[in-house]
């Protein structure tokens, strides 16, 4: 196995000080913990860096560590093997459910990386069901409409016969039925953690979450969208073709609409019953460039029109 | 060749009591009591009657490991989550615009 230098993985010198590891592991953590970190491989080396700060933050296994280290910690191959007769101290044990998922070479040193235990005799097996593991999954409006096939990425705790900890990645097509809300909780049977000894394979549990969409918005089971028209087509009226989670539909907008205008499609919302609304909110809009034809035309109708939108203002 | 698997709705969530729910994940008792004090995750009535579903526990778990491996206050938890739950969807939101705008780039040739 690779001798692990726990004082690089730190970024710290050998002689670093208890408080100056300490303060070097917090601003790591703080980069790669896997619960805030979005880097790549931060799981991966927020483990190294925390098997790193177990052993240096303690005194007596630092001093061990670094006798191996002072010894040269590799066999002739160039990997490391604990020099014969090697016994540590100071043996790592985790509370119960807070087993960290160790190096071999954490192992090879100071023991096994959990609370479990070998068992005694060849017919004393260890029977342990695996946990259920939960994630989420953010799906589009029209995805969870439609239903869907998703790949959903997920790391599930597996433990070997001693009850060792490690994580893999696993990868699993899953198929989202129409209809599924948000806030729904989605089981894939056996998905999960790994049996030992026969025991019972987790699940995998999935909680449905709605990703924000670019065009719609949700407020119960009805969802809105915004139209924009410009001011010659909310004043004549017109038709517009918008999309919904069904199909495109075609609408009119009826002549003098105004922005923050509704128009109701009964049951084109989100399926349920009764089913959702689909309401188009109408908002005018200005074109972003007018040309010197177009301006002409604007100085006539306000020539013509001479009314005010303000109620302050004096009316004609 | 990718198995695509079925899933089953949940029609009924799971719950666990304070008890069954540091039994299983190796949470205190009273680091859960902490939590709830400070409306980090919901429960009503007294401690018998508390049930927490697997949102709870999953916030919990998140809670107690940023508590454990990062020193975060207890009391600072509830900032803390909100805060990551607030960057996470404003990631999301990102990457979900950055794609649009990848589409529409290559749809303008």
């Amino acid at each position: 196995m690779e001798f692990k230098d726990y004082y690089k993985i730190l970024g710290v010198e050998p002689k670093a000080t208890a408080e100056e590891i300490k303060k070097a592991y917090k601003k790591l953590a703080r980069r790669y913990h896997p619960d805030v970190s979005k880097e790549k491989d931060a799981e991966q080396k927020f483990k190294e860096m925390a098997e790193a700060y177990e052993v240096l933050k303690d005194d007596g296994k630092r001093h061990e560590y670094d006798q191996l280290k002072a010894s040269g910690g590799m066999g002739g191959s160039g990997q490391f093997r604990p020099p014969p007769g090697w016994e540590s101290a100071t043996h790592y044990s985790a509370a119960p459910g807070e087993q960290k998922d160790f190096s071999d070479f954490f192992e090879a040193m100071f023991g096994r990386k959990g609370g479990f235990h070998r068992p005694q005799g060849a017919g004393d097996q260890m029977r342990m069901d695996g946990e259920d593991v939960h994630g989420e999954l953010a799906l589009l409006l029209e995805e969870l409409h439609q239903g869907c096939e998703q790949t959903v990425q997920i790391q599930v705790p597996q433990a070997d016969e001693y009850g060792l900890v490690t994580h893999q990645i696993k990868k699993l097509r899953v198929k989202v039925p129409a209809g599924t809300a948000e806030g729904a909780v989605l089981r894939i049977k056996g998905q999960g953690g790994a049996a030992i000894g026969g025991g019972t394979a987790g699940d995998l549990l999935l909680k449905i979450k709605l990703a924000p969409h670019p065009l719609f918005t949700v407020d119960g089971k009805d969802v809105a969208l915004v139209v924009p028209v410009l001011p010659w087509e909310a004043a004549l009226g017109c038709k517009v073709t918008i999309p919904t989670l069904q199909h495109p539909t075609r609408v009119s907008i009826p002549p003098g609409s105004q922005t923050g205008q509704k128009l109701r499609l009964a049951g084109l919302g989100l399926p349920g019953t009764p089913k959702g609304d689909f309401h188009v909110i109408v908002k005018v809009v200005m074109p972003d460039l007018i040309n010197e034809a177009a301006k002409a035309l604007y100085q006539q109708l306000a020539e013509q029109e001479g009314h005010s939108p303000r109620p302050w203002e004096k009316q004609p | 060749m990718t198995t695509l698997f079925t899933v089953e709705q949940n029609g009924e969530e799971l719950w666990w009591s304070l008890q069954e729910l540091s039994n299983s994940s190796a949470l205190q008792p009273e680091f859960i009591v902490q939590c709830v004090e400070l409306g980090l995750v919901d429960a009503s009535g007294v401690q018998t009657q508390w049930r927490f579903n697997s949102d709870g526990r999953f916030r919990l778990q998140k809670a107690w490991r940023l508590h454990r491996d990062l020193e975060v206050q207890v009391s600072a938890l509830p900032l803390v989550l909100q805060l990551l739950d607030e960057l996470g969807e404003l990631r999301q939101e990102a990457a979900y615009l950055r794609k649009r705008l990848q589409h529409w780039e290559q749809s303008q040739g």
